[in-house]
């Protein structure tokens, strides 16, 4: 398992080349996580901008919670020591589920299609979330 | 407080479980666990959500983890959990 793996996190890298491409310089590099072919320019447009003169993605990281949240943005990548910058960053960055610790804010809807958000809650109410397995049957 | 119910179950099904239990808090839809391993109730790689309550407080830090729920008294047990805490204050 990798560091970024042992975080809980998986890794993707984005850029505008093909996806042959993207299979040689796995090959070549030896790379160890997936490179999503962003040839439409779309994930690109929308998180890291373009390089107009070089047609190509802007340099950047963005840490994302399983809830969906973004929860950090780095725009000023360092190549030579990007690895463990983004292993810090997740121990950073990433909530702890701890007591003690804040809860990291969602967004859910419930059964009837409202939506509820944790921090909605701030200053006036007690959460309790009661995970339990399924609706109906054991458990 | 404010109790939510999360499980991986669609909104048609928590609207049928909340009708045929009469339940007067809302169920989260987490059909795609989201929320479940954000807070750590979903065991890997299945992804089967664990009975697990987390208690919030009014300023957002977690005040409680409790893995071992016991579903039939889980209710009181929270009533009795937030009278203890009022009375410790």
């Amino acid at each position: 398992m990798s560091e970024i793996e042992a975080t809980g996190s998986v890794l993707f890298g984005v850029s505008v080349d093909s996806v042959d491409s993207h299979k040689r310089f796995r090959e070549e590099q030896q790379c160890g996580f997936s490179l999503l072919a962003d040839t439409e320019f779309t994930v690109s447009k929308q998180y890291s901008g373009i390089m107009e003169n070089f047609n190509a993605s802007k340099r950047a990281t963005f840490i994302i919670d399983k809830a969906g949240y973004i929860r950090a943005i780095d725009r000023e990548v360092n190549v030579k020591t990007h690895g463990e910058d983004v292993v810090a960053l997740l121990k950073e960055v990433l909530p702890k589920i701890k007591v003690g610790q804040p809860a990291p804010d969602f967004i859910a809807t419930d059964g009837t299609g409202e939506t509820h958000q944790l921090s909605q809650f701030n200053g006036k109410k007690n959460v309790v979330l009661a995970f339990y397995p399924r609706d109906f049957g054991r458990g | 407080m404010q109790v939510f119910g999360v499980t991986h179950n669609d909104a048609e099904s928590h609207q049928k479980f909340s009708a045929e239990n009469q339940l007067n808090f809302p169920l989260l839809v987490d059909t795609g666990r989201n929320l479940s391993l954000l807070f750590g109730a979903t065991s890997a790689p299945d992804g089967a959500i664990k009975r697990l309550t987390v208690v919030i407080d009014k300023a957002g830090k977690i005040l409680d983890i409790d893995k071992d729920v016991n579903a039939s008294t889980h209710g009181a047990d929270l009533v009795n959990y937030f009278k203890t805490l009022e009375t410790s204050k």
